[in-house]
């Protein structure tokens, strides 16, 4: 059995879509996050991403292949196998994804049950707003970089109230903050019931 | 300090002691049960906060005051942050930040973890030119 992450980069705030224009140092990259980010996404089995997301990010890491700092981070982001939740897509998908098909409920549990490892779900939107209020999420792994964008959406707006245990809280140099939470035993009201 | 992370040892400094400032246009009076009464202070809190902040003395400690603390970010009168992250997912309610057109970027000098799985998160302003 699997476990599905929700993996995500935030502002202090819980802001987590960059401002336009994208003022420098919005969400730091720094090589030591990076390299444990590279390490999270080597030993994942797969990403689970809503349709947004799968568009918005198979639109960029394939030219980033040859990029001289992200080259390798590139070269896992584009051979991972991916599932994509989509009403309007259909299969064939490019970039190594595949469509889930039918109940989003039943589809995410039988990709938990095929996997043994990490399945990455990535983006804050409708998909991951889903899984939570269904209780799928296993993990929680949050990038909180030093800053502050109080006018973008936050994070898991309308997602809640959900109880979590920290897991895990690590600093690096460039101050950016990784905080990896497990929702509770005792997480919600309602919860495990689907909608 | 008011985070509950550090309790006051010397009675002394305890809350009950130290000196308050309570921000108010309709109070004529803010008192503290047995204990010295807070000072209410009227009119803007920028400009009384920048007057204490030119005095000498130690720091000052905002508590809560969600429209106060508004008002002394938007005026970037605050000088540290200090947060304590509940363990919770909570995707609604009143937010800390005033929401305005404002990117900033913080430094961060200090984090903690607790049994209880909250993360005290210590933050200061990069001002510009600092």
């Amino acid at each position: 059995m699997g476990r599905l992450v929700i993996n995500n980069a935030m502002a202090v705030n819980g802001a987590f879509e960059a401002p336009v224009p994208e003022p420098d140092g919005w969400l730091v990259l720094d090589a030591d996050s990076n390299q444990v980010s590279l390490e999270q996404f080597l030993v994942a089995d797969a990403m689970v991403l809503g349709r947004k997301t799968y568009e918005g990010l198979a639109a960029v890491w394939p030219q980033l292949a040859d990029d001289p700092t992200l080259g390798l981070f590139a070269d896992r982001m584009n051979s991972m196998p991916k599932y994509v939740a989509s009403r309007t897509l259909r299969d064939p998908l490019e970039w190594n994804a595949t469509l889930l098909e039918g109940d989003l409920a039943t589809s995410v549990t039988g990709i938990k049950d095929s996997h043994d490892r990490t399945l990455v779900a990535v983006g804050a939107g409708e998909l991951t707003h889903a899984l939570i209020d269904m209780g799928l999420v296993d993990e929680f792994w949050f990038w909180v970089s030093p800053s502050l964008w109080p006018a973008g959406p936050r994070i898991f707006d309308g997602v809640g109230p959900v109880r979590l245990d920290l897991i895990g809280a690590t600093t690096f140099g460039s101050g950016v903050v990784r905080l990896a939470y497990r929702p509770a035993p005792d997480r919600q009201e309602g919860t495990g019931s689907g909608r | 300090l008011a985070n509950g992370d550090r309790r006051p040892r010397d009675h002394r400094r305890s809350p009950e002691l130290l000196p308050k400032l309570v921000f108010s246009n309709t109070l004529g009076e803010a008192p503290w049960g047995e204990w010295p009464a807070a000072r209410v202070v009227h009119g803007d809190p920028g400009a009384a906060i920048k007057g204490l902040k030119d005095q000498d003395g130690k720091h000052m400690v905002l508590w809560g005051s969600l429209s106060l603390a508004q008002e002394l970010i938007a005026a970037d009168l605050i000088d540290e942050y200090h947060f304590q992250l509940c363990p919770t997912l909570v995707g609604g309610g009143r937010t800390l930040f005033p929401t305005r057109e404002s990117y900033a970027r913080l430094q961060r000098v200090n984090v903690q973890t607790y049994d209880t799985g909250v993360v005290f998160l210590q933050y200061e302003p990069l001002r510009a030119g600092a």
